[in-house]
C-alpha cells in the first residue's frame, strides 16, 4: 500500500493516478434480496444469492447511509462484482474466494449459525472485532504485515485469507462508493474544469476532489 | 488535414516519415520554408480534438473506471509493464503487443512503449521539457567515453528558443548553468508544502534547488496562437479539447497544414529507404499500405527519418544495398546500439504534519523538478559514479483511499473520508544511462510481422555506474524530505528494464567521426547526406534531462540547414 500511495503521489500528471467508482444512472434502494436488480443487472461473480447478499450487508456495514448515501444507495456491489469478475488477475480471485470461505468460517464461528441468517446486528458486531476503530493498533499492525505476504505463511492459512479478504472488501468498497457518479459529482467537490492551478488556497471544510 | 489522395504526386521536395513529437517539427519547418512535403505515418489518422473520444469522461462515465480488464491485458503484455498504459481512456494511444510484437535476448528486458497514429506520442508524453547543457554535452569528451557530440549549447540554444517560443513552455528562470532557463511562459504554482520543502532544500543544499516543472502547456493571460490555457484537468494522455499541451496535432502539423505545402498520408509503413548509388544518395522511401499492404515508391530531394529512435534504425537496417549491405548509414558498424533511456523508479516519499486547513485548486498537470546536484564540478564529484540525475515530484492531499489501511468503519468513518487528508510528497530520479555499444537492438528476418516486415530483437541492460546512482538517488531523496521535516519517510527503488523510461534513444549516433557514428553535426547520416535523423536515435548521450525537447531543437535546426543546403545546390 505504502508504495502505491507513493506512486500516487508523484503521479506527475503522467495518467499515472485514476480514482476508482462504479458506473450507475440511478440510485436503488437495495440489491440483496434478489440475484440481479430491478435494471436487469446480474452478478458475474457473486452469483450465490447468498453469498452476494453477504458482501451487499458488509459493505454497508463498512461505508452505511448518513445524511450522505451509503454503499447500498450507490450500489457498490456492481463495483465490487466486476471489479473481482474481470479486474483481479487469477491469483488474486484466488486468494479472494479462499478469503470469503475463510470469512463465511470466522463469522459463523464468532456469531453462532448459519451466515446466511445472521443479522446486521450480529455482522456488525463481528466486523467491528475485526476491522473497527476499537481494534489494538498494534494488532492491526501485524495483521497488515502478514497480508502484505504473497503467500499463506504455513500454520497462518486462515487468518492470511481472512484478513486478505477484510481488506479487499474495504478496499473495494471505498474505491466504489467514492468513486461512483452519486458521490463524485453530489457530495466530494466536483470540479471537472478547474482552471489555472492555485498551490494554496483555504480549504475552508470543503471535501475532497472527486477527480484526481 | 491534406491527405494523400490519387490525385497527389509521387513525387516531393521532401519525405517525412511519422508524425511523433520530431516528425511534427519536421514537417512544420520544411512545409513553411516551401518544400513540397510527404508526411508519411503508419498508424491511422487522428483528427485533432473531433477523435479525442475520452476527453471530458469522468471515471464513472468509463468502462470498469477506467482500469484494464483480464482480457485486454491479453493483447498489451508488454505496454503493460508501465502500469498505466492499459487503460479505457487512452489505450487507442499505445499498440497492441499481439499485432506489433518484438523479443528480448536471454536475461535481458527492453520496453517499447509507443503508438501508431497520427501524432505518435505527442499526444500521451508527459510534457516536461528541459534544455541539456554543455555539462552534457562535453561529458564524453572529457570522461573519454563513447564519442564526442559534434556540437556544443551554443549550436543548439538559438533553435531551443525557436521551439520554445512556438510550442509554449511554461517554467520559471532559475539562472542555473547546467539547466538553461529557456523562453518560458508564466510557471505553474508550487502548493504549500512543495513551498516549504523548496525552502528547506535551498537552505540546508547549497548546491541543490527546487523549481516547479517545465512543461509544454499554455499558461499565463497572452493569447497563443489558436491553442487554449490549461485549464488543469489532467487528462491530457486522453488529447485536450483545448490543445492546450504541445502535440504535432494541436501545435507542429497544423503550421504545417496553413503553409499549403504538406501532404499527410496515414496508413503507410515505411519500410526502406531507397539508395541511388550513381548519385550516392537515397532517391525515396519505399511504403507499404497498412490496410492494403500494396507498395509504394515514392521520390524525394531529401528525407528525414522521426519514426522515433527505434522504428527509425529499423528502418534503416532493413534499407540494404550493395554500398550498404549492414543496412543504411552503417559504415561504423554504430546503428542499432548504444540504445540509452533514462532510469527512474527510485526515490522517497513521506508525510507533512500541518497545514490541514490549506487545499490546492485543480489537477496540475505537473510537478516540481530538481535539477541534477552530482558530478557538477569536484566539489559535487561523487566515488562511484559518473554523471547524475535530477528528481521530479509533487505533494498532495491524501484521499480516502487512505482510509483503506486504517482502522475503522461506520458512519463516522465514512464522513471523516469526505474530507482531505494528510498532506504527501514524494519524488523519483530520473538518472543518465552511459552509452554501451552492446545495449543493441537487430532485426529478425526470420520472425516477420502481419506485413512481412523484420521484426526486433533488443538485448539491453543497465549496469555497474546506473546501479551506483541508484543508491545514491534513494538516499539524497530521503535526505531532502528528511530535512525539511517529513514524518514516516520511506525510500524505494521499484526496479527498473530499459525503456520504460520511455526515452529511448542513441541507436545512430551524431559524432565527428564516420567511422565511430553514423550522423554528422547536422544530424546527416555521414555517407548519405540527403537523409536526416532527428529523433532519439541521433544522441550521442543521454544527459538526465527528458529528451524531447531536444528532438525538437535538433529537428528544426537540420530542417533549416537542410533548407538552406537544397537552395545553395549541395544536396
Ligand atoms: C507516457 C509517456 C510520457 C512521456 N513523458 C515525456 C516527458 O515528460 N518529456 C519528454 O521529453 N518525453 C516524454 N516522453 C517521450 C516522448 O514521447 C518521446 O521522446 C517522443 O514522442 C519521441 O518523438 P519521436 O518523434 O521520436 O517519436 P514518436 O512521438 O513516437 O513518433 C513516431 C511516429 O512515427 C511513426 N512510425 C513508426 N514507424 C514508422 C514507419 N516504419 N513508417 C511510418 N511511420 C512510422 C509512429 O506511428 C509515430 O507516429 C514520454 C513518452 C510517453 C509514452
Ligand atoms: S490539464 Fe491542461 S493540457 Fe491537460 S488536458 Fe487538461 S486542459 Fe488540456
Amino acid at each position: 500500500m505504502k508504495r502505491r500511495t507513493a506512486l500516487k503521489t508523484i503521479g506527475l500528471g503522467m495518467g499515472a493516478t485514476v480514482s476508482l467508482g462504479t458506473f450507475l444512472s440511478t440510485i436503488q434502494s437495495c440489491v440483496s434480496e434478489k440475484e440481479s436488480s430491478a435494471d436487469g443487472w446480474k452478478a458475474d461473480y457473486f452469483t450465490d444469492p447468498n453469498q452476494q447478499k453477504l458482501i451487499v450487508e458488509m459493505s454497508d456495514i463498512i461505508l452505511p447511509a448518513t445524511d450522505t448515501p451509503g454503499a447500498k444507495d450507490v450500489e457498490v456491489i456492481k463495483y465490487i462484482d466486476a471489479t473481482v469478475a474481470r479486474i483481479y488477475d487469477p491469483k488474486t480471485v484466488e486468494r479472494f474466494g479462499k478469503g470469503m470461505d475463510a470469512c463465511v468460517k470466522a463469522l459463523e464461528a464468532d456469531q453462532g449459525g448459519k451466515y446466511s441468517d445472521l443479522s446486521r446486528e450480529q455482522l456488525t458486531a463481528f466486523l467491528e472485532k475485526q476491522m473497527g476503530a476499537s481494534v489494538d493498533p498494534a494488532t492491526h499492525k501485524t495483521r497488515r504485515a502478514l497480508i502484505a505476504e504473497k503467500e499463506a505463511p504455513s500454520g497462518q492459512s486462515d487468518e492470511y485469507y481472512l484478513y486478505s479478504f477484510l481488506d479487499s472488501l474495504k478496499s473495494l468498497t471505498i474505491a466504489g462508493f467514492f468513486g461512483s457518479e452519486v458521490i463524485g459529482e453530489q457530495h466530494l467537490t466536483y470540479d471537472p474544469i478547474p482552471g489555472p492551478y492555485q498551490g494554496c488556497i483555504d480549504q475552508n471544510g470543503m471535501n475532497t476532489y472527486s477527480l484526481s | 488535414m491534406p491527405l494523400f489522395n490519387e490525385n497527389s504526386p509521387m513525387e516531393y521536395d521532401a519525405i517525412v516519415v511519422g508524425t511523433g513529437i520530431s516528425g511534427g517539427w519536421a514537417a512544420k519547418e520544411l512545409a513553411e520554408k516551401g518544400l513540397k512535403t510527404l508526411v508519411l505515418e503508419r498508424g491511422r489518422n487522428v483528427n485533432h480534438v473531433v477523435d479525442y473520444k475520452t476527453m471530458n469522461d469522468d471515471p464513472w462515465d468509463l468502462p470498469n473506471n477506467d482500469r484494464p480488464t483480464q482480457e485486454m491485458l491479453k493483447d498489451y503484455p508488454m505496454q503493460n509493464r508501465t502500469g498505466y498504459t492499459v487503460r479505457p481512456s487512452h489505450v487507442h494511444w499505445f499498440v497492441k503487443d499481439t499485432e506489433h510484437p518484438y523479443y528480448e535476448k536471454p536475461d535481458t528486458r527492453f520496453d517499447w512503449i509507443r503508438g501508431y497514429h497520427v501524432g505518435g506520442r505527442s499526444l500521451v508524453w508527459g510534457r516536461q521539457s528541459y534544455r541539456l547543457a554543455d555539462l552534457d554535452f562535453e561529458a564524453n569528451a572529457k570522461q573519454g567515453i563513447a564519442v564526442d557530440w559534434p556540437i556544443r549549447y551554443k549550436d543548439l540554444a538559438p533553435w531551443y528558443s525557436h521551439v520554445e517560443k512556438f510550442a509554449g513552455i511554461s517554467g520559471q528562470k532559475e539562472g542555473i548553468k547546467h539547466l538553461p532557463d529557456g523562453e518560458f511562459l508564466p510557471p505553474m504554482e508550487l502548493n504549500c508544502v512543495e513551498e516549504e520543502l523548496k525552502k528547506s532544500i535551498n537552505s540546508s543544499f547549497p548546491e541543490r534547488h527546487l523549481t516547479i516543472g517545465r512543461t509544454a502547456h499554455i499558461t499565463g493571460d497572452s493569447p497563443f496562437q489558436n491553442r487554449g490555457t490549461c485549464q488543469s484537468r489532467n487528462r491530457c494522455m486522453r488529447g485536450c479539447p483545448y490543445g492546450a499541451y504541445f502535440s504535432s496535432n494541436a501545435s507542429t502539423l497544423p503550421a504545417a497544414e496553413a503553409s499549403g505545402n504538406m501532404t499527410l498520408r496515414p496508413d503507410s509503413i515505411v519500410t526502406e529507404v531507397i539508395y541511388d548509388a550513381e548519385k550516392g544518395k537515397a532517391s525515396g522511401v519505399r511504403v507499404m499500405d497498412s490496410n492494403t499492404k500494396e507498395v509504394y515508391d515514392f521520390k524525394a530531394r531529401i528525407i528525414f527519418l522521426n519514426a522515433s529512435a527505434i522504428a527509425t534504425t529499423a528502418i534503416l537496417m532493413n534499407s540494404k544495398s550493395d554500398r550498404f549491405p549492414n543496412g543504411m548509414g552503417n559504415d561504423s558498424g554504430e546503428l542499432g546500439h548504444n540504445i540509452m533511456d533514462h532510469h527512474f523508479r527510485v526515490g522517497a516519499s513521506g508525510d507533512w504534519d500541518g497545514f490541514e486547513d490549506k487545499y490546492y485548486k485543480g489537477r496540475r498537470p505537473n510537478g516540481f523538478y530538481i535539477p541534477r546536484f552530482r558530478n557538477l564540478d569536484e566539489k559535487t564529484k561523487m566515488p562511484d559514479f559518473v554523471r547524475g540525475y535530477g528528481f521530479q515530484g509533487s505533494a498532495s492531499r491524501e484521499d480516502w483511499s487512505a482510509g483503506v489501511a486504517e482502522l475503522g468503519i461506520g458512519g463516522g468513518f465514512k464522513d471523516s473520508l469526505m474530507k482531505p487528508g494528510g498532506w504527501r510528497a514524494g519524488m523519483t530520479a530520473f538518472g543518465e544511462i552511459l552509452p554501451y555499444h552492446d545495449n543493441a537492438m537487430e532485426l529478425n528476418y526470420d520472425k516477420l510481422d502481419a506485413w512481412g516486415q523484420p521484426t526486433i530483437t533488443f538485448s539491453t541492460t543497465i549496469r555497474e555506474n546506473e546501479l551506483n546512482m541508484r543508491k545514491d538517488m534513494a538516499v539524497t531523496a530521503g535526505e531532502m524530505l528528511e530535512a525539511a521535516g517529513f514524518k514516516n519517510i520511506s525510500t524505494w527503488d521499484d526496479g527498473y528494464g530499459v525503456g520504460l523510461g520511455i526515452h529511448e534513444m542513441g541507436t545512430a549516433r551524431m559524432g565527428k567521426d564516420p567511422k565511430t557514428s553514423v550522423l554528422n553535426k547536422w544530424n546527416q547520416i555521414h555517407a548519405v547526406p540527403n537523409v536526416f535523423v532527428t529523433d532519439g536515435a541521433c544522441m550521442t548521450s543521454a544527459a538526465c534531462q527528458n529528451p524531447s525537447l531536444t528532438y525538437m531543437a535538433l529537428t528544426a535546426r537540420a530542417a533549416n540547414y537542410a533548407v538552406d543546403e537544397l537552395k545553395k545546390m549541395n544536396l
